[in-house]
């Protein structure tokens, strides 16, 4: 541990050093933007004054060249061949350095190597200089390169790869052996450049194997179909009173009752089949919930109930007459696979409860509804069991998060994210594939529909974010009936919910698929 | 030795000892905070140095809103987060041998003192980051709780639920500890 003095001493080092850097890369920027400049002038002059005298000793020369060219059609195919091979390996040497698959490179020095077995084969363009320059080539090569790429793309890969391997085959024939060796080598590396490019750009296509069914009421294969008693009480009135409900729908729960009074646990939970489990914690599944209305002394009138496997009922909210709920009937909820806990309206949700602290952004966006913009320094916050790709949270100085979603904005990786927001320019504006909304867990009011454009007029993407964090819906659109047909619930922990027509498909979907059935409502 | 503020009025100024003597009033404390966010001694003396070398540097404006001392714990604060960033990024943070408990065992006593808030600073140090940095803010560097919001970018009420959570975790460890404390 330094003392004082020793502190200061190191302080003020650095600052000599850091401020020694600033100028000298201040320098080095100015002379580099006054020698270009010069330069520029002085190629600019050059050209000025003798452009004409140039350009028209090219004009004079060229017909010489023309000659030459001529003059060497009698070179013997063993001078072609040397030649050829000299080029051969010399493309051979730096397609093996420059392993890193630049598939347009490989290519250019295949086409190359074809170029001349095709010209020394046939005889019938015996021209070094016409073989030594390869522009022409090297066009055809690209666009031939660029044409196997694509094929493989879709699927035909292991077809192409032969056309490689034959351009070293043939080669040889006119080839020394070490020289056929080395383009076999070529031929090699081409063969894995092509395989890399093709894996590369099959990474990179638009995945399509997910479809839901979009029109159809038939459950799609492979996903389980939640009963819901839709009876006495509306998806609507569900989804915007009891949205965190869908959250558990499907699942295995645990519960434990807190304020509710002995008559109502009397009347309204048996655990007589429940199971219990060693922690002591109960675990059911929700099969539906409906409106009941009780009529015990005590009880309020109007409640929701919701209904588990295995156990006989238990209620959830009242209905009082100003459409808020009271609260004493209130008991938590908590998921088997997470921590997250749907609190109360006491209860505060801390930032350690969104999820870690993965950076600093500046960030300024454009609310929806009132067009305000707000920028400023926010900490960002991953979402528990959200992958940053589709949504951070941010928190600001007044202490309320803000989420963020974007469909552009697709990060990588953890890393990506943190080299994007460091940015600093990190901006959302009503254009951009985003939704926000200013956290507030009590409200019910405080949900938030925003709508994500796309630069299709014809698509258009509604988000509503869960009052309690818990998940995002989004509401597939054609452009004119929002709050269509379909709906998406994007849960914490990357499962989604779809609801086709009042149906609800429960599709156990992890993160993974999350990405498919994004980039399925952007591309449909 | 005037106060931080006209201090750093001076280094403004062109007085370079403004700075010294900003770094001897303050660079104490905040390497202890600081240490409360990245948990090693070593990193966080070399962080304070950092933040004092920016502010060198860039001279940012101090406009009084709040107290020089917040002000200056604010920009530890981010510039510690920087730093914890980029040593994530390049996976360079100082190995366990670096870490050095005398150094950290010398501060507390120099600038805590009292050798039972030393015990409870040893036990805080082992909370969580943020239990451990407004603990660290609250009780033994006095900022109120809206200073302490304004450093942490929380709001007032976060602080609060914060310091308590903190404060039955720090309960927790002094029991199994076997202390005899007294009620924060």
């Amino acid at each position: 541990m330094k003392n004082y003095d020793e502190r200061i001493d190191s302080i003020f080092r650095k600052y000599e050093e850091r401020l020694a850097e600033k100028k000298r890369r201040s320098a080095i920027i100015k002379r580099a933007a006054v020698s270009s400049g010069a330069g520029a002038a002085v190629l600019l002059g050059v050209w000025f004054v003798s452009g004409d005298t140039l350009r028209n000793s090219m004009d004079n020369n060229y017909p010489d060249t023309v000659v030459e060219n001529t003059e060497t059609t009698a070179v013997t195919s063993e001078a072609v061949s040397a030649v050829t091979k000299d080029i051969t390996e010399e493309k051979t040497t730096t397609t093996v350095r420059t392993r890193k698959t630049e598939a347009k490179t490989t290519a250019v020095g295949e086409a190359r190597t074809t170029a001349a077995v095709r010209s020394s084969g046939t005889k019938e363009a015996g021209h070094p200089q016409q073989t030594a320059s390869p522009s022409p080539q090297r066009t055809e090569a690209a666009e031939r390169s660029t044409a196997v790429v694509r094929t493989t793309a879709t699927g035909a890969a292991p077809a192409n790869i032969p056309t490689a391997t034959s351009a070293g085959t043939a080669t040889r024939p006119v080839q020394p052996a070490t020289s056929a060796k080395q383009t076999t080598t070529a031929a090699h590396a081409v063969t894995t450049a092509r395989q890399t490019t093709a894996i590369a750009h099959v990474m990179t296509q638009p995945v399509t194997a997910f479809v839901p069914p979009v029109t159809s009421t038939v459950p799609p294969p492979n996903v389980e179909v939640i009963n819901r008693e839709t009876d006495e009480i509306t998806n609507e009135v569900v989804r915007e009173y009891f949205g965190e409900i869908d959250l558990f729908k499907g699942r295995k729960l645990s519960w434990y009752a807190e304020n509710v009074s002995e008559s109502v646990k009397g009347d309204y939970i048996t655990d007589g089949s429940q199971t219990r489990t060693p922690n002591g914690k109960h675990y059911f599944t929700m099969v539906k919930y409906y409106r009941y209305n009780g009529t015990h002394e005590g009880m309020p009138e109007d409640l929701v109930v919701v209904e588990f496997e295995d156990c006989d009922g238990l209620f959830l909210y009242e209905y009082t007459e100003d459409e808020s709920f009271n609260w004493d009937y209130y008991y938590q909820l908590r998921m088997e696979d997470s921590d997250v806990v749907y609190k109360n309206r006491d209860a505060e949700v801390d930032a350690s409860e969104i999820g870690e602290l993965i950076g600093s952004a500046f960030l300024s966006y454009t609310h929806n509804f009132t067009g305000k913009v707000t920028e400023g320094s926010y900490d960002v916050y991953s979402i528990s069991g959200i992958s940053p790709e589709y949504a951070v949270a941010a928190c600001d100085d007044n202490g309320r998060y803000h989420f963020y979603c974007n469909n552009e904005f697709r990060p990588a990786s953890v890393e990506d994210l943190f080299e994007k927001l460091d940015l600093n320019d990190l901006t959302f504006d009503e254009t951009a594939n985003f939704f926000n909304t200013p956290f507030s867990q009590h409200k019910v009011d405080s949900d938030r529909i925003n709508e994500i454009l796309f630069n299709d007029p014809n698509l258009s993407i509604k988000t509503k974010l869960s009052r309690k964090n818990a998940y995002i819906q989004l509401f597939a659109s054609n452009g004119h009936d929002f709050m269509g047909d379909i709906i998406f619930n994007i849960y914490q922990n990357g499962e989604i919910d779809l609801e086709l027509n009042g149906n609800n498909y429960y599709l156990r979907t992890l993160s993974s698929r999350a990405e498919e059935l994004f980039s399925y409502v952007i591309e449909n | 030795m005037d106060n931080g503020a006209s201090s750093y009025r001076r280094f403004i100024s062109g007085d370079k000892n403004g700075l010294g003597d900003i770094v001897r009033e303050y660079s104490d404390g905040m390497i202890l905070y600081i240490n409360s966010i990245v948990q090693n001694i070593c990193i966080a003396e070399e962080i304070m140095e950092e933040v004092f070398v920016e502010i060198a540097l860039k001279k940012p404006k101090y406009s009084g809103k709040s107290s020089f001392k917040t002000w200056l714990y604010a920009i530890a604060r981010h510039t510690a987060l920087d730093q914890l960033k980029h040593y994530s990024r390049f996976s360079d943070l100082p190995s366990d041998d670096m870490y050095d408990l005398s150094d950290e065992q010398d501060l507390e006593k120099s600038y805590i003192r009292d050798e039972q808030k030393i015990q409870l600073h040893q036990a805080i140090s082992v909370l969580n980051p943020d239990y451990s940095q407004v603990l660290y803010l609250v009780y033994f560097e006095g900022f109120s709780y809206n200073e302490t919001a304004g450093i942490m970018k929380r709001s007032e009420k976060q602080v609060k639920n914060l310091v308590y959570r903190a404060k039955q975790a720090l309960k927790k460890i002094l029991e199994e500890r076997g202390f005899e404390y007294e009620e924060l």
